[in-house]
């Protein structure tokens, strides 16, 4: 190829440099868009999987229904595939700021030492201060909005309101060594948890010794294989399914030894307490046989102390019996006695008397003899004298002595009888006194004798009354005794029950379940996933209708061009260059913008497009930085495509051109035929232009191409910047309409039955209670929901009273607002993602399953407005028919008065205090995450806007520039024929703004459907994008596609002052 | 009235490169009004640029230029464009008719600019398209195109008629015809018209005849006598 011939092309190239430009600008921004859209999403991956590498990030969480031993954790580690597997502990325990606030904290004992080393699973990375050392350290993970009071070098505390808190924690005060920033909580999103107001305000990292279990609460696990494998992809989940098999395996045996070591743990604990049981049966048992004994003993003597009673009885009766036989006796032997002495005193009287008589007789005898004595003596002593005395003195001598020994003894009998009587009397008064002594003996006797019965009475009274206290005693201890007996009897019972319970619960401890998890079950890494997924969705749509855009111009600059250059293309083939050589120059000179434009627009859109959208994301995500990657398919497909589109264009136009003769080619070409417009036809219309206006429209009908490739490339711009706009509606909507407009209740509690009405009650108080509007109680089960074209997961959903659903959530046609009826006996209302992935409506039979699994067909009778989520409201009457279960209301939809942070935050305190509620989810928080999560949709959206107008800008540009650089000579013309500069641009700017505006108004119509479009596409299952678009969107897109018209009329006025009237002298090309 | 059009001393200068090309040097004359005026010369001698200068399309650098007694050298972009509007009728060699006007509308194209523009259907009579008013110029010979054009150029009524090669796209009837219809115009209506071509041959039906040579006006002449286009033959 000759030199002059590349000149050539760089004069061209110089000489027409604003088409140039205008080329590679555009495919600056078609490629550099597309390739930066697409390459966005595989360089979010492609660094958050890097990411997850460099944090060694599980690949597998095993959990299981009884936590795991060290023995598993080994099974695990050495299952083929597994690289490392490593036992972590994790609870929420409430934790205390130094200023008293209390929070909830996830706290996931780790083993520091491997964190500190780099070589954990989930390693996390220090951003500031130190790894822990002591027990008493922990991490703090990195927020967002760090919360005030975690920095590093506060302090902790386990609040005491934690339950079991002892059991679970071996120190109580925490120091903060570091901050942390962790892949497994890359997300901003946070799980629920079921303690204090719910939310999980912090993520604690302590050594796992702090944590008191003698178990793990999970495992980590990394697989061997997924290393080289890039997350997020199939190839990647694939591999670790395969795992998660042989990890199911693998637990379908290893779940025995955890249990076996339960049971053994539990075993032992049963047998200690067997063991305890019996001593303490035993133990109890003896008490109660000496209580027994005791009471036995008790009940002998009080036999006894009751015989002896009645002995006393008897002998008091014996005694009385006695003592009137002694009275009796007595009194008759006194009496005998008295009897006796009257007698001995009669007859001591008598003998007294016969004594005296006795006396008397004898003292006369005396006295005679005493009389007669002296005779006898004087005769005596006559005898003595001896002298004879007479006989009869004699015989009265004799007479005398005999009558004197007969006195004598008279006299002696009477001494003797004297002395008897005497005697006697002496006896008398003996018995006297003997029986006055007896007498008073004996009445002292009685006395004695009624004292000591009296005594024995009062004895026995008091015996009775001891003995009735005894028995009452003895009755009560019986009581007791039986009573306490019957308690004992029936603590053992308990007790042996118990123990038998817990031998059935042993018999009956279920062999743990594990739940092996893949990264698809962690919150950062699904909503990572799914948000590169939407960024991928949209760059799908969107960049590749900017391409066609971009394409569109360049097909007809390019075309253009080689038809502005017949003459030379002819003169070139006079010459007798060959047609290659002819085509090589377009082609080139394509060639070269398409590349510069590629090589520029891939450098800027593959950098600038991801880093905005990863910078997008980091609102929502901690991520490292981006990693920026030539996507070579993305760029080379992008940059090819188009180069190559050009390219073909231009040997089109070329070939078409070239198939002319030369010498035709070099004549002027010619002109294109004016024509009649249809708007001639109708006078009423065609007289009232004015003249100008006239041209104007003949000359915008006449140029149908140029007419259709501006109207195009405009509706092109119109329908990217209203489709943009236009997300942002849809996405903006969604957050409004759902919380604002369709859910008017504002926080949802979940109830958990533990079987306790006092428990139940509780919460109905709550729920009752001035935190309240009004409430209603629902059962919500997560389902799914299929035809034969589509299944996805739902949420059942049947209101306890059917007619009150509407007061909580507002069913109505998203289009029109007309209400849904929910009052049918078997009313069956779906959402609409949910009614158009099915393909149902009202009417329609679909397929619902419950949580179980089992499946039942409905028919829908109507569907409803909702953008988050998908649900189907059953009434209770056709979940029954359907599945044949009772619903169970174990949700409560509320109207709350709590309308700040504090007062939700308060409340939600309050309420999970109970224990059975399991939770609280207030809308205003879903609604906050859900703004979060759309926010960054808005700054991608903002990037399509900001591309669209550059595109529109570019597109008008060069469309106005082929429009003037066509006419050229016209407008020299007109110019010479006196035309004002503002005239001339009238001319030619009235025509293009009425093809702006019509392609304005045909974006508009264009941009509904690409919107719609692009919002079908990019949405998420759980999401149903707002499907209008503000009425806002709409004028704005217009306003700014007029407003680039009009900018570019304004720029293009310089160029239209700059042509030169000499022009109009020159022969037509 | 020799002076109608008065150059004087009218120099217009084009940089090329380190050199500078005098494109006109120091040309001066006058023409009166009513007259038909040929300006002839080889390619490149001036012609153009004086056709340029004349015509309000370029400013000379140093001269002065005069039309009525106004002086048309000096004028702004906006003066110049009025004048054009105004005062000049632009005739085209290659008619730059807008295709996608009817010989009318090309017509009324012009006179709606105009303060007192004539009657485009009258002036159309009266070139002789009467029949063609609603014909687009691809419907139209090339005479019949520029009969059109200087139709364009009459309604406006101008001072005077700039003609730039009448002829050069036309056969020689129809060139003639086209002539006779300059020359016409010229006595009828009394308008300064103002030729310039290459053609020798034309001088001859020219009231004044200029001869432009190396950016200079070399001759001047009068024809009192001058040839009907008729007689003319080349």
């Amino acid at each position: 190829m000759k030199k002059t011939y590349f000149k050539n092309i760089w004069r061209e190239i110089r000489g027409s440099i604003s088409r140039f430009l205008a080329i590679f600008c555009i495919t600056a921004l078609g490629v550099g868009f597309l390739a930066g859209l697409l390459s966005t999403t595989p360089d979010m991956r492609y660094s958050a999987d890097a990411y997850y590498d460099n944090t060694r990030l599980m690949d597998i969480r095993l959990l299981s229904t009884m936590g795991f031993c060290d023995e598993d954790i080994t099974a695990v580690a050495e299952t083929e595939g597994i690289l490392a597997a490593e036992g972590g502990r994790s609870v929420d325990l409430l934790v205390e700021l130094e200023d008293g606030d209390t929070f909830v904290a996830r706290v996931h004992g780790v083993d520091m030492d491997a964190q500190r080393e780099g070589s954990a699973i989930n390693q996390v990375e220090l951003l500031e201060g130190r790894f822990p050392e002591n027990p008493g350290e922990c991490l703090v993970l990195l927020e967002k909005v760090p919360l005030s009071g975690t920095e590093v070098g506060k302090s902790l505390t386990f609040s005491a309101d934690n339950a079991d808190l002892e059991d679970t924690v071996t120190e109580t005060e925490l120091t903060v060594t570091g901050i942390v920033s962790s892949s497994y909580y890359m997300s901003l999103e946070r799980e629920q948890a079921d303690i204090g107001n719910g939310r999980l305000s912090m993520i604690l990292f302590v050594p796992i010794e702090l944590l008191n279990y003698d178990y793990y609460t999970e495992i980590y696990a990394l697989t061997e294989n997924t290393a080289q494998l890039q997350a997020f992809t199939d190839e990647y989940q694939d591999a670790v399914d395969i795992e998660v098999e042989r990890l199911e395996t693998l637990a379908e045996t290893q779940v025995n030894v955890r249990r076996d070591q339960i049971i053994d743990e539990a075993q032992q604990e049963l047998d200690e307490a067997r063991e305890e049981y019996e001593t303490q049966k035993a133990d109890a048992e003896r008490q109660l046989e000496e209580a027994w004994q005791e009471i036995l003993n008790a009940r002998a003597e009080l036999a006894a102390g009751e015989r002896d009673l009645s002995q006393a009885r008897i002998d008091l009766r014996d005694g009385r019996a006695e003592l009137e036989q002694r009275r009796v006796d007595g009194q008759a032997q006194l009496d005998a006695s008295a009897a006796e002495l009257e007698a001995g005193e009669a007859e001591y009287q008598a003998g007294l008397a016969q004594y005296e008589e006795n006396r008397t007789q004898l003292e006369a005898a005396r006295a005679e003899l005493d009389a007669a004595s002296e005779q006898i003596e004087q005769i005596r002593v006559l005898i003595a004298a001896g002298m004879p005395v007479s006989e009869e003195m004699q015989a009265a001598v004799d007479q005398y002595d005999a009558s004197l020994a007969e006195v004598e003894a008279g006299e002696a009998q009477l001494e003797e009888a004297r002395l008897l009587l005497e005697q006697t009397r002496t006896q008398l008064d003996e018995g006297q006194a003997a029986l006055e002594q007896g007498r008073i003996d004996y009445e002292n006797g009685i006395a004695e004798a009624e004292r000591q019965l009296a005594q024995a009475e009062r004895d026995i009274a008091s015996g009775q009354a001891e003995l009735e206290e005894g028995q009452a005693q003895l009755a009560e201890g019986e009581a007791e005794y039986e009573s306490s007996s019957a308690e004992v009897e029936e603590q053992l019972l308990d007790a042996e029950y118990q123990i038998r319970d817990a031998e059935a619960a042993i018999a009956d401890i279920e062999t743990p379940s594990w739940y092996v998890l893949t990264r698809e079950a962690n919150v950062a890494y699904v909503s990572f996933e799914s948000n590169a997924e939407k960024v991928a969705n949209i760059a799908r749509v969107f960049p590749f209708f900017f391409f066609l855009v971009a394409l569109l111009v360049t097909l007809t600059t390019m075309t253009r061009m080689v038809e502005e250059q017949r003459t030379q293309i002819g003169t070139l083939k006079a010459l007798g260059y060959s047609r290659g050589a002819i085509i090589l120059k377009y082609m080139l000179y394509a060639g070269i913008a398409g590349v510069l434009g590629s090589a520029v627009g891939l450098a800027i859109g593959l950098c600038l497009f991801p880093a905005v959208i990863w910078n997008a994301y980091s609102i929502m995500y901690t991520l490292p930085d981006l990693i920026f990657r030539l996507n070579p398919q993305y760029a080379l497909v992008s940059s090819l495509a188009l180069i190559l589109c050009a390219q073909g264009a231009t040997l089109m136009a070329c070939l078409s051109s070239l198939r002319e003769q030369p010498a035709l080619l070099m004549r002027p070409r010619a002109p294109k035929a004016g024509k009649r417009i249809f708007l001639e036809k109708i006078p009423f219309i065609w007289r009232r232009l004015k003249f100008t206006h006239k041209v104007t429209a003949r000359n915008l009908i006449r140029y149908k191409k140029r007419f259709f490739m501006t109207v195009i490339g405009v509706a092109g711009c119109t329908a990217l910047l209203l489709t943009g706009l236009g997300l942002r509606d849809s996405i903006n909507d969604i957050v409004g309409k759902q919380f604002d407009e369709l859910w008017l209740y504002n926080a949802t509690v979940v109830l958990r039955h533990d079987g306790d009405d006092q428990n139940d009650f509780r919460v109905q108080r709550l729920l009752e209670g001035e935190d309240f509007e009004s409430t209603l109680a629902v059962h919500s089960e997560a389902g799914h929901a299929q035809t034969d074209s589509y299944r996805g997961e739902t949420t059942l959903f049947i209101p306890r009273e059917q007619d009150r659903l509407t007061d909580f959530i507002v069913l109505r046609e998203r289009v029109g607002h007309e209400p849904v009826a929910f009052d049918d006996e078997d009313a069956v209302v779906i959402t609409e993602k949910l009614s158009l992935r099915l393909g149902a409506g009202a009417g329609d039979i679909i397929e619902v399953e419950n949580a179980d699994g089992e499946r039942a067909e409905v028919t829908v009778t109507g569907v409803t407005e909702n953008y988050v989520q998908s649900f189907v409201y059953m009434t209770a009457h056709a979940y029954q028919s359907a599945f044949g279960d009772e619903p169970e209301y174990t949700s409560v939809l509320t109207v709350t008065t709590a309308e700040t942070d504090e007062q939700r935050d308060d409340l939600a305190t309050r309420l999970l205090s109970a224990s059975n509620i399991a939770g609280v989810q207030f809308t205003a928080t879903t609604q906050e995450s859900f703004e979060e999560m759309l926010q960054s949709i808005n700054t991608i959206v903002a990037v399509i806007i900001v591309s669209a107008a550059a595109l529109a800008l570019v597109v008008l540009y060069n469309l106005t520039n082929i429009n003037i650089a066509e006419r050229e000579k016209e407008l020299a013309t007109i110019k010479v024929l006196g035309f004002t500069r503002q005239e001339v641009a009238a001319y030619i700017f009235r025509e293009t703004n009425i093809l702006a505006f019509f392609g304005t108004l045909c974006g508009l119509v264009l941009g509904i459907y690409l919107h719609a479009f692009v919002v079908q596409t990019a949405e998420v299952d759980m999401v149903m994008f707002g499907r209008e678009i503000a009425p806002i969107s709409y004028v704005l897109s217009a306003v700014l596609t007029m407003a680039f018209a009009l900018l570019i009329n304004l720029v293009m006025r310089r160029s239209l002052a700059r042509i030169n009237m000499v022009e109009s002298l020159k022969a037509p090309e | 009235m020799d002076n109608f059009i008065t150059f004087d001393k009218v120099c217009k200068y084009y940089q090329m490169g380190p050199t500078r090309i005098a494109a006109a040097d120091h040309i001066s004359f006058e023409i009166g009004e009513g007259e038909f005026c040929v300006i002839v010369g080889p390619s490149g001698a001036g012609k153009t640029t004086v056709l340029n200068m004349l015509g309000g399309m370029d400013t000379c650098d140093e001269g002065r230029i005069m039309l009525d007694g106004a002086e048309i050298s000096g004028l702004s972009t906006r003066e110049l464009t009025r004048y054009r509007r105004y005062d000049v009728g632009f005739v085209f060699q290659f008619y730059n008719l807008v295709q996608n006007l009817t010989a009318l509308e090309n017509v009324e194209l012009a006179s709606e600019i105009c303060r007192e523009p004539l009657d485009p259907r009258e002036v159309l009579r009266e070139v002789g398209l009467q029949d063609r008013m609603n014909n687009f110029p691809a419907q139209l010979s090339g005479g019949e195109q520029q009969r059109v054009s200087i139709a364009r150029a009459l309604c406006k009524n101008p001072k005077i008629l700039l003609c730039d090669e009448p002829t050069g796209a036309l056969d020689y009837q129809t060139g003639k015809s086209v002539l006779a219809l300059l020359q016409q115009t010229c006595r009828e209506r009394g308008k300064t018209v103002v030729v310039i071509t290459h053609n020798q041959a034309i001088t001859a039906m020219a009231d004044r005849v200029i001869h432009i040579k190396n950016g200079q006006a070399e001759k001047c002449e009068l024809n009192p006598d001058p040839t009907p286009v008729e007689r003319i033959e080349w």
